[in-house]
C-alpha cells in the first residue's frame, strides 16, 4: 500500500483509539474534577468492563443461544452498570473512609488496582478471550489516483474498515454528547457542578455531597467500562489490559487540563490520532517514552494543561 | 528620624484584575512599633506577604535596610533579618516545642562560623531564652501539636524572637490569646522595640493603642492613614472607612 | 540516656540481632533475609523522601534501576570490576535523582506523584527500548566470576548475607544520624509545614532536592548491590511495581521511623512468599495490604507502636 492510503488507515485506527480513549478519560476527568482525587484503579474498571462483557456474551450464547448482537447489546448495559456498582462499593468501603484525601486515595486506589486485577486473574484466568462483534461487515474504501486517463478511483488491497469500527466511533461520540448534556443541562449536572465548585456551599444547600461523590465515582468507572465494551470485539479481554488505558487516560486528562471534560475530549482526539499514526510508522515503545516524558514536562511547566486555562 | 528599615514604594498587587493592594508607600523606621490596621479584606495580609516575598507584586518595590529586595525569594529575605508569624497558627506539630524554636535559631546562626559544640550550645541557649520570654520553657519537650491554641501562638512568637530579627512582622498575634497572655504580649512588645522593629497587624485596638508608636490604616488596598495613634483616632477618613464597616472587636 | 544515644543503641542492637540471625536461622530464611536487607535499604531510601520530607514519590524504581543497570551495563559491556561498577551505579542513580528531582520538585502534591510516576515509566520503557544494552524484558545475568570484591566471592551465601547486613546496617546508622541532625530536622519541618519552614529562612526547594538526591543514591546503591549479590539485572525492577513496593513497605512498617522500612519489607516479603505458594495471584496480598494500611494503619506498625507505647522509638 502506498503512503496516502496507509495514512488514512492510520487515521481511521487512530479515531477508534480516540473514541474509546475519550470515553475512558472522560470518566477519569469527571472523578478528578468533582472528587479532586486521582483514581489509579481506573484502568482496572476498564478491564472489568471488557471481562464482564466477555462473561455476558458467552453466557448468553452458551445458555440461551443468543446471537452476538443480542449478547453485545446486553453486555453494553450490564458491564458498565456492574462496574459502576463495584466502583460505588469501593467508594463506600475505602474512599469515603479516608475522606477523599488526595494522597491517601492514590495509595488506596493503587491497592484497589492490584485487588481487581488479581481477583480477575483468579476467576477469569490468564488467557486473552475474544468477544464476537455484533456485526462486522467489511467496507472496502476507494482511493483517488491520477492515472493516464486523469483521476480515477482505485480499490487498494487491504484498504478498508468494518461497519463495527465505524459504529464504535459513532457510539462513543453519542455517549459523550449525552454526558455533556447531562452535565450542562440537567439538575443532576447542576448538583455535580455545584459540588465541584464549593463542597461546603453545596452541603449548605442540602446537597448530599457523599452521595454525589459516590455516584460520580460510579459514573466515571461506568464510562471506562463502556469504552472497554466497545473495544473488546476489536481487542481481546485480558486481566492485564488496564495498564495502557490508564496511562493514556492520564496523559489525556493532564494535557486536556485536569478535570475539564471538553478539554479531555479534545486531548483524546489529538492523542488518539497521534497514537494511531505514530504506532503505524514508529516503534510503539519510543512513542510511549516520548509521551510519558512529555506529560511529565507538561505537569512541570504548564500545570493547567496544554488546552486548559489557568484556574482562578 | 532614623532611616527606614522597611520601605515600600508604589507597591501594588492585583488578583485577576482586582486590586488587593494599591500603590502603597510605607516606611517603617528602626525601633518603631508600627501597627497595620484596617477592616477585614483591606489587604493587610497581602501587603505583608508582599513584604516577605510570599507573593510577588504586580508593581512597585520593597526595600529592606536600604536594599531593594523585590527580586529576592522569601527565604532570602528572611535571612536578611525579617521574622514573620502567620495569621493561622503554623507550628511543626510533630516536633517538640524546643525543636520548633531550635529550627529557627539554627537557621538564624547558620552563617556564623562557630564550632560544632559552640553552635549546639548557642542553639540551646537562644532557644530556651526565647521560650522563657513567652513563658513556655516548661513545655519544651512536649510535641508542639499538643499545646493549647493560645500556647501555639506564643510558640510562634518565640520562634520569631529566636531569630533575633531586625524586622518582626506579626499577623494578628493576639488572636485567641487569653487576657493575661495579651498583657504579657504587650510587655513583650515594649521590651522588643529596644532591639527590633515591629510591624504588627492587629484587630485588638487595645493592643494597638497600648503598643504602637505609629499606625498605618489600609482600606480596600489603599493606605488611607499613617500617623501617631492620637491623630489616627481622630482622622475622619479612617473613622468612616474603618469604624463604619467593621463592627468587630476593632470598634471596641 | 539522651534520645540520640538511645536511638544509636537501638540501631546497634538491631544490627547485632541481624548478625545473630545468621547463626540461628535455617538457610532458607537467611537467604530470604539477605534479599530483604537489600530491599529494606531501598525502602529506607524511599522513607527519607516520603517519611521524613513528606514527598510522596511514585517513581523510586527509576533510582533502584539506575543503580542496577548502571552497574550491570559497565560490568557486562565494559568489563569493569565490581567495586568501581557499584560506585558507578550509585553515581548514575544520584545523577538521575538530581535531574528528575529538579524537575519534579517544581510541582507538589498529586502532580508530584504523577510526574515521578511518568519519569519512572519513561525509564522502564527506555530499558525495553535499548535492548542491545539491557537485553530488554529478559534482562541479563552477571557471571559468577565477575561477582567478586577484592577476591571475595559475592555469590557465596554467607558473604551475601553479611554484605546485606553491611549495606542495611550502614544505611540505618547513616539515616539515623541524618534525621537527628539539623538538616534532618529541617526535612521534618518541611514535611510538617513547608511554608513555615520557608518563612524561617530555609531554602525549602534546595533541602528537598538534597533529600531526593541522597535518597536516589541510596536506592541506587541498593539496586546495584542487588545485581551484584544475586547476579541478575532485569526490567521488572524498573517497572511501576518497584515504585509501589517501597511505598508499601514504608507505609506498612511506619513512615518517618528508622526501623519501619525493615519491618515493612520483612512482613510483606513473607506474606508474598506465603501467598505465592498458594496462588498465581499473589499480588492480591500487595493490594489488600495497601488498602488496609491506608485505612487502618496510617502511621504503620512502628509509628503506631511509637505513638501508643514506646515513645522513645527512633
Amino acid at each position: 500500500m502506498e503512503f496516502g492510503p496507509h495514512l488514512v488507515l492510520a487515521l481511521l485506527e487512530g479515531s477508534i483509539t480516540a473514541a474509546v480513549l475519550a470515553l475512558t478519560a472522560a470518566g477519569l476527568a469527571i472523578v478528578f474534577g468533582i472528587l479532586r482525587v486521582v483514581n489509579v484503579a481506573h484502568g482496572e474498571f476498564f478491564m472489568l468492563g471488557a471481562v464482564i462483557a466477555w462473561f455476558v456474551t458467552t453466557t448468553l450464547a452458551d445458555v440461551f443461544g443468543a446471537s452476538p448482537a443480542v449478547g453485545f447489546a446486553c453486555a453494553a448495559i450490564i458491564a458498565p452498570l456492574t462496574t459502576g456498582l463495584i466502583a460505588m462499593l469501593t467508594d463506600k468501603l475505602v474512599l469515603s473512609r479516608i475522606n477523599y484525601d488526595p494522597e491517601r486515595t492514590i495509595v488506596a486506589t493503587i491497592g484497589l488496582l492490584y485487588v481487581l486485577q488479581q481477583l480477575t486473574l483468579m476467576s477469569f484466568g490468564p488467557d486473552a478471550r475474544p468477544v464476537e462483534a455484533p456485526f462486522n461487515t467489511r467496507i472496502a474504501l476507494p482511493w483517488p489516483e491520477l492515472g493516464p486517463n486523469g483521476w480515477a478511483l482505485s480499490w487498494p488491497w487491504g484498504f478498508g474498515t468494518t461497519t463495527y469500527k465505524l459504529f464504535v466511533i459513532v457510539a462513543a461520540a453519542s455517549v459523550l454528547v449525552s454526558l455533556w448534556l447531562l452535565l450542562k443541562h440537567t439538575r443532576i449536572g447542576l448538583i455535580m457542578r455545584a459540588t465541584e465548585q464549593d463542597r461546603d456551599m453545596a452541603t449548605a444547600f442540602g446537597v448530599r455531597v457523599n452521595r454525589v461523590y459516590s455516584r460520580v465515582f460510579g459514573l466515571g468507572a461506568a464510562l471506562a467500562a463502556l469504552g472497554a465494551v466497545l473495544v473488546v470485539p476489536i481487542q481481546q479481554a485480558h486481566y492485564l489490559m488496564g495498564g495502557d488505558p490508564l496511562l493514556l487516560s492520564f496523559i489525556v486528562v493532564i494535557i486536556g487540563g485536569l478535570g475539564s471534560v471538553s478539554g479531555t475530549v479534545l486531548a483524546a482526539v489529538i492523542i488518539g490520532l497521534t497514537d494511531g499514526i505514530v504506532s503505524v510508522f514508529f516503534s510503539a515503545t519510543l512513542a510511549k517514552i516520548i509521551a510519558t516524558v512529555a506529560v511529565a514536562l507538561v505537569l512541570v511547566f504548564r500545570p493547567q494543561g496544554l488546552l486548559g486555562h489557568r484556574a482562578p | 528620624m532614623t532611616r527606614p528599615v522597611l520601605e515600600t514604594r508604589h507597591l501594588s498587587k492585583s488578583f485577576g484584575g482586582v486590586d488587593a493592594v494599591k500603590d502603597v508607600n510605607l516606611a517603617v523606621h528602626e525601633h518603631e512599633v508600627r501597627a497595620l490596621i484596617g477592616p477585614n479584606g483591606a489587604g493587610k495580609s497581602t501587603l505583608v506577604s508582599l513584604v516577605c516575598g510570599r507573593l510577588s507584586p504586580t508593581a512597585g518595590t520593597v526595600h529592606f535596610d536600604g536594599q531593594d529586595v523585590s527580586s529576592l525569594p522569601a527565604h532570602a529575605r528572611i535571612r536578611l533579618g525579617i521574622a514573620y508569624t502567620f495569621q493561622i497558627t503554623s507550628v511543626f506539630s510533630e516536633l517538640s516545642v524546643f525543636e520548633n524554636v531550635a529550627l529557627s535559631v539554627r537557621r538564624a546562626i547558620a552563617s556564623s562560623n562557630a564550632g560544632m559544640r559552640q553552635r549546639k550550645r548557642a542553639i540551646r541557649e537562644r532557644a530556651m531564652m526565647a521560650l522563657d520570654r513567652v513563658g513556655l520553657a516548661d513545655a519544651r519537650d512536649r510535641p508542639a501539636g499538643d499545646l493549647a491554641y493560645g500556647h501555639q501562638r506564643l510558640l510562634e512568637i518565640a520562634m520569631g524572637l529566636a531569630q533575633a530579627p531586625r524586622l518582626f512582622i506579626m499577623d494578628e498575634p493576639t488572636q485567641g490569646l487569653a487576657l493575661d497572655e495579651i498583657e504579657r504580649f504587650k510587655t513583650l512588645i515594649g521590651e522588643l522595640s529596644s532591639s527590633s522593629t515591629i510591624l504588627l497587624i492587629e484587630h485588638n485596638m487595645d493592643v494597638v493603642m497600648d503598643t504602637a508608636h505609629r499606625i498605618a490604616v489600609l482600606d480596600a488596598g489603599e493606605l488611607i492613614g499613617d500617623g501617631n495613634p492620637q491623630d489616627i483616632q481622630q482622622d475622619a477618613r479612617v473613622q468612616a472607612a474603618y469604624l463604619g464597616t467593621d463592627t468587630g472587636p476593632a470598634s471596641a | 540516656m539522651g534520645p540520640d544515644t538511645r536511638a544509636l543503641a537501638v540501631h546497634l542492637a538491631v544490627i547485632a540481632l541481624l548478625i545473630g540471625c545468621w547463626f540461628v536461622l535455617p538457610q532458607y530464611h537467611t537467604g530470604n533475609l539477605a534479599r530483604i536487607l537489600v530491599l529494606a535499604t531501598f525502602a529506607s531510601a524511599y522513607n527519607l523522601v516520603f517519611g521524613y520530607t513528606g514527598l510522596l514519590s511514585l517513581g523510586h524504581a527509576l533510582f533502584f534501576a539506575a543503580g542496577m543497570y548502571g552497574l550491570g551495563i559497565v560490568m557486562q559491556h565494559g568489563g569493569v570490576s565490581a567495586l568501581p561498577a557499584w560506585v558507578f551505579g550509585v553515581a548514575c542513580a544520584a545523577t538521575v535523582g538530581l535531574v528528575t528531582g529538579a524537575l519534579a520538585l517544581r510541582t507538589s502534591g498529586v502532580a508530584f506523584m504523577i510526574v515521578t510516576l511518568m519519569f519512572a515509566q519513561a525509564g522502564y520503557l527506555c530499558v525495553l527500548y535499548f535492548g542491545d544494552w539491557t537485553r530488554g524484558d529478559e534482562g541479563f545475568v552477571i557471571a559468577r566470576t565477575a561477582r567478586n570484591l577484592i577476591g571475595i566471592d559475592l555469590a557465596d551465601e554467607r558473604v551475601r548475607y553479611f554484605a546485606g547486613v553491611c549495606l542495611f546496617g550502614s544505611s540505618l546508622l547513616g539515616i539515623g544520624q541524618l534525621v537527628r541532625s539539623g538538616f534532618g530536622k529541617t526535612l521534618i519541618a518541611i514535611r510538617e509545614n513547608e511554608e513555615r519552614a520557608r518563612m524561617l529562612g530555609y531554602d525549602v526547594q534546595r533541602c528537598k532536592l538534597i533529600a531526593v538526591v541522597i535518597s536516589a543514591a541510596l536506592a541506587g546503591a541498593a539496586g546495584a548491590a542487588y545485581a551484584l549479590l544475586f547476579g541478575y539485572v532485569g526490567a521488572s525492577f524498573a517497572a511501576v511495581q518497584y515504585s509501589i513496593l517501597p511505598l508499601l513497605w514504608t507505609l506498612l512498617g511506619g513512615a518517618g521511623t528508622t526501623l519501619g522500612p525493615l519491618l515493612g519489607t520483612l512482613v510483606m516479603f513473607y506474606l508474598v512468599d506465603y501467598a505465592s505458594d498458594i496462588t498465581d495471584a499473589y499480588l492480591l496480598v500487595v493490594g489488600v495490604a495497601l488498602i488496609l494500611a491506608t485505612l487502618f494503619l496510617p502511621q504503620g506498625i512502628v509509628g503506631t507502636l511509637r505513638r501508643r507505647v514506646l515513645r522513645w522509638l527512633p
